[in-house]
C-alpha cells in the first residue's frame, strides 16, 4: 500500500489527519535558540522561522506520541540547502535528543555532508534524502543507499518513467517519495539557492519585474523582428501563466476550500504503478483545514485506485473532486504533465 | 601554437606567467572556437565583444527594458553593448591589469546547466583535437543529469581518455559516484552548483551587514564544505578541485583558503538558479509542451536570452540585472566584484584558476 506523507504543525492536528488517512508525517521544528542566533536570516528548513514549525520539544514529543498511538511515524525536517560546521555542531545534539527523548522516527536533510555527519552520529536514525538533494539519476540512488540513507524524496522535476525507474533502482535499499499536491517550484528546488526571506520568491516575482527578450545573433535580432516575435511575446504570456500556478494559482482556494496549485492527481494511477513508496503532500505552512482537504483529496483517489479503479477513471474522479475543470485543461497545474489526462 | 604576450611559445600551465590557468567556457557554442584557440582573438576582444569580432553584436542598441505593465512582456531586440551583463567590460578592464599576460589555455565544453548541451561524443572528439592542436586542454562540464543525461554523459567521458590533462565536472553527486566508481583516476571537479552557498542577487550585499547577527552573517557567508561529513565525501571521491562563483557578499577567508582541494572561480556571471523547464526553449513549443521538464527543444538558448531587472530593497531604483541563459539565471557582477575575484589570484592557497564564461553561440571560424 503506498502511504501518505502529510504535513503537520501542530500535535492538535494529529486526530484530524489520522482520521483523513494520512500515513506519516513530517514537520519542522526551530527551537528557541536558533531564532536567537539568527533571528530570521538563516531559515533551519525551507519554511520561515514560524510559519508551518513547532518550537517547543514538548510539542514534538507530543506530536509523536500522539502519532505513534495511531501507528503513523514522524519525520523531522532538518532540509536547509546547507549548514555551516557550527551549525551542524548545534544541531548534531538536538537531533539526537529528538531520537532518543521525543521519539521521531527520523529526519529529513538536504545536506550530503550532513547525512554523513548524522549517519556516524546517530547512526540508528533514518535519514531521508530531501527533494532539496535533487536526486535525479541511478547514480545518486547508489549514492544515497552507500551513505546509509534509507529514503530518497524525488525532487518534483521528475516525470512518471523517470520516478519509476528510479524506484526500481532503489528497490529494496532505499524507500521512495514522490510529490502528488501543493506547493510548486518553477526552478529546480535542489539548485535554487535564492531566499524567500524578505523579498519573496524570486520566481513569483520575476513575470512582473521589466524584461527584455535579446537576440544574441544579427540573425536572431532579424528572426525577433519578424516570425519570432509573436513566439516571443507569447513565452513570456506563457511564463507569467505557469509561474502563476505553480504558485497555488495565486495561493487561492475554491469555494468548496480545495486548495489550487500543483497537482498529480490524475497520475495517480500511474505513480502507484511505479512503486513509489510514499506520495507527499506539501503545506506544512498551511491552514489546518487546507492540511486536511488536501489529504482528502488525494485519499479519495488514492482509495479508488487501490480499489481497481481504472487510469481513466481514477483521472476522471480527480478531475470531477477538484472542480476546476478549467485549471486542470490548461495543462500547468500539473505535476505529472506527460500523465495528466 | 598558442602565444604569451610577448610572441613566445607558450605551455598550459605557465602561459599566465602567474600560476594562474586561465579556462574558457563555451556553454552554447556547437563547434570548436577556433580562431580563439588560434590566437587570433585575444581574450580581451571576446571579453569585450562577447562574439570574438569587433562590433559583432546584434546590430541594435537596446532601447530599455519592457514594463510587464504592457502585458505579455512585449519582445525588445538589442544584444549590443548595453547593461544586459552579455558583454564583460569590467573584466576586460580588469583582467589585464590585475593578472597581465594571463590567456586561456583550458578550454571548457558543455553546459552547468543544461544536459541538452551535452556535446555528441564526435563533437566532443572535434574539441579535444582542436583543445590539442592548440596546446590547451579540456574539461568536459556535466550538468545536473537525469537518467538519460548520465547514460549520455558516460560515453563522452570515455572520449576523454585520449586527451591528456582533461577533466570532467560534475554538478551533481550521483554523477560523482559513477565516474568515481567507473573511473578511478579520472580528476573530477565538483562543479559550482554542488557548492551550496547562498546566492540571491536581491539581498546579497546585506549578508555581511553589521546590523545582522554575527551568527547569521557568517552562516550566510560560508558552506558548509568544511564539516567533517563534507570533507570525509571529498576525501572519498578522490575529489581534487572545486568551482566556486563570484560571490557578490564576500565569502570568509577560510571558505577560500581552508580546504585542501584547488579551486576555480568563474567570472563574469554569478550562477543564480536553474529550472529543468527552460525559459527560452517555450518559445516554439505548443502551449501543453511549454515549461515541461527535459522536454524538447530547437535549441533557443543559442539565438535568444531573457533579461529581468529585480528590484533591490533599499536599492537606488536601478535593480539588479538577471540573465536569463538557456534554463538558468545569471547575474554578471559589478567590477568591485571582478576586482575582489581577481586580486585573489593566485592565492597563498589552492585558488589557481580562473574559468571565463563565453555566452557566444557564433564564433568565426
Amino acid at each position: 500500500m503506498t502511504r501518505l506523507t502529510v504535513p503537520i504543525s501542530h500535535p492538535e492536528e494529529v486526530e484530524m489527519l489520522a482520521a483523513g488517512g494520512a500515513g506519516e508525517f513530517f514537520c519542522g521544528y526551530v527551537p528557541p535558540e536558533w531564532l536567537d542566533r539568527y533571528g530570521g536570516a538563516f531559515w533551519l528548513n525551507r519554511r520561515g522561522p514560524v510559519a508551518g514549525n513547532l518550537h517547543q520539544r514538548d510539542d514534538v514529543s507530543l506530536l509523536a506520541e500522539r502519532s505513534h498511538a495511531h501507528g503513523i511515524p514522524v519525520y523531522v525536517t532538518f532540509n536547509a540547502p546547507y549548514y555551516t560546521p557550527e551549525q551542524q555542531e548545534f544541531l548534531l545534539p538536538l537531533i539526537g535528543r529528538l531520537a532518543e527523548e521525543s521519539g521521531i522516527d527520523g529526519v529529513i536533510v538536504s545536506d550530503v555532508g550532513f547525512l554523513v555527519e548524522l549517519r556516524r552520529a546517530i547512526p540508528g536514525l533514518p535519514v531521508h534524502a530531501s527533494s532539496v538533494m535533487a536526486s535525479l539519476n541511478p547514480g545518486m540512488i547508489d549514492f544515497l543507499a552507500e551513505l546509509g540513507a534509507s529514503r530518497v524524496i524525488f525532487p518534483r522535476s521528475l516525470g512518471v518513467e523517470d520516478i519509476s525507474a528510479l524506484s526500481k533502482a532503489a528497490a529494496g535499499r532505499l524507500e521512495t517519495e514522490a510529490f502528488v499536491l501543493n506547493e510548486g517550484c518553477v526552478f529546480e528546488e535542489g539548485y535554487c539557492m535564492t531566499t524567500h526571506r524578505s523579498v519573496g520568491a524570486l520566481c513569483v516575482q520575476l513575470p512582473d519585474v521589466p524584461h527584455r527578450v535579446l537576440p544574441l545573433t544579427a540573425e536572431a535580432a532579424a528572426s525577433l523582428d519578424g516570425e519570432d516575435r509573436k513566439a516571443a511575446r507569447e513565452m513570456m504570456g506563457a511564463f507569467r501563466d505557469w509561474v502563476w500556478f505553480q504558485n497555488g494559482c495565486g495561493n487561492s482556494v475554491t469555494e468548496r476550500g480545495i486548495p489550487n496549485g500543483p497537482c498529480g492527481l490524475c497520475a495517480l494511477f500511474d505513480l502507484v504503478a511505479t512503486g513509489v513508496t510514499s506520495l507527499k503532500i506539501s503545506g506544512r505552512a498551511s491552514s489546518s483545514f487546507r492540511k486536511l482537504s488536501s489529504l482528502r483529496m488525494v485519499r479519495a483517489v488514492l482509495d479508488l485506485v487501490e480499489g481497481g479503479a481504472s487510469r481513466k477513471e481514477a483521472a476522471r474522479e480527480a478531475v470531477a473532486i477538484r472542480n476546476t475543470p478549467e485549471y486542470c485543461s490548461a495543462g500547468y497545474m500539473c505535476y505529472y504533465r506527460e500523465k495528466a489526462s | 601554437m598558442l602565444r604569451t604576450r610577448n610572441d613566445r611559445a607558450a605551455s598550459p600551465r605557465d602561459v599566465a606567467g602567474c600560476g594562474v590557468e586561465i579556462g574558457l567556457s563555451f556553454p552554447f557554442l556547437e563547434t570548436p572556437p577556433h580562431a580563439v584557440l588560434r590566437g587570433e582573438v585575444s581574450l580581451a576582444e571576446l571579453l569585450a565583444d562577447g562574439q570574438g569580432r569587433p562590433g559583432a553584436g546584434a546590430g541594435r542598441d537596446a532601447s530599455g527594458l519592457v514594463a510587464p505593465a504592457d502585458g505579455q512582456g512585449r519582445p525588445s531586440a538589442g544584444a549590443g553593448r548595453d547593461a544586459s551583463g552579455l558583454v564583460a567590460p569590467a573584466l576586460a578592464e580588469s583582467l589585464p591589469r590585475l593578472l597581465p599576460g594571463a590567456v586561456p589555455a583550458r578550454l571548457h565544453v558543455g553546459s552547468d546547466t543544461c544536459e541538452r548541451l551535452l556535446p555528441s561524443p564526435r563533437s566532443l572528439g572535434t574539441w579535444i583535437d582542436a583543445a590539442r592542436g592548440a596546446g590547451w586542454t579540456i574539461t568536459l562540464v556535466l550538468p545536473p543529469l537525469g537518467r538519460e543525461g548520465q547514460a549520455r554523459a558516460q560515453e563522452c567521458v570515455r572520449s576523454l581518455e585520449t586527451a591528456p590533462g582533461a577533466e570532467v565536472v560534475a554538478n551533481d553527486w550521483g554523477t560523482v559516484h559513477l565516474l568515481r566508481s567507473r573511473h578511478p583516476d579520472l580528476p573530477i571537479s565538483l562543479g559550482r552548483l554542488t557548492h551550496k552557498v547562498m546566492r540571491d542577487p536581491r539581498l546579497a550585499d546585506l549578508f555581511d551587514s553589521p546590523q545582522a547577527p554575527m551568527a547569521a552573517r557568517s552562516a550566510l557567508c560560508r558552506s558548509g564544505e568544511l564539516a567533517p561529513g563534507f570533507r570525509m565525501l571529498m576525501a572519498r571521491y578522490g575529489i581534487v578541485r572545486r568551482e566556486i562563483d563570484p560571490f557578490l557578499q564576500p565569502l570568509e577567508e577560510d571558505e577560500w583558503e581552508g580546504r585542501s582541494e584547488r579551486l576555480s572561480v568563474h567570472l563574469p556571471y554569478q550562477f543564480v538558479t536553474m529550472g529543468r523547464a527552460c525559459l527560452p526553449a517555450a518559445m516554439h513549443r505548443s502551449a501543453t509542451g511549454k515549461f515541461v521538464a527535459g522536454g524538447p527543444c530547437q535549441h533557443e538558448c543559442a539565438k535568444y536570452a531573457v533579461e529581468f531587472r529585480v528590484p533591490v530593497p533599499g536599492g537606488n531604483g536601478a535593480g539588479r540585472h538577471l540573465l536569463s541563459l538557456g534554463n538558468a539565471l545569471y547575474h554578471a557582477v559589478p567590477p568591485h566584484v571582478v576586482d575582489r575575484v581577481l586580486s585573489r589570484l593566485p592565492s597563498a592557497g589552492g585558488v589557481d584558476r580562473l574559468v571565463v564564461t563565453v555566452p557566444s553561440t557564433r564564433m568565426p571560424s
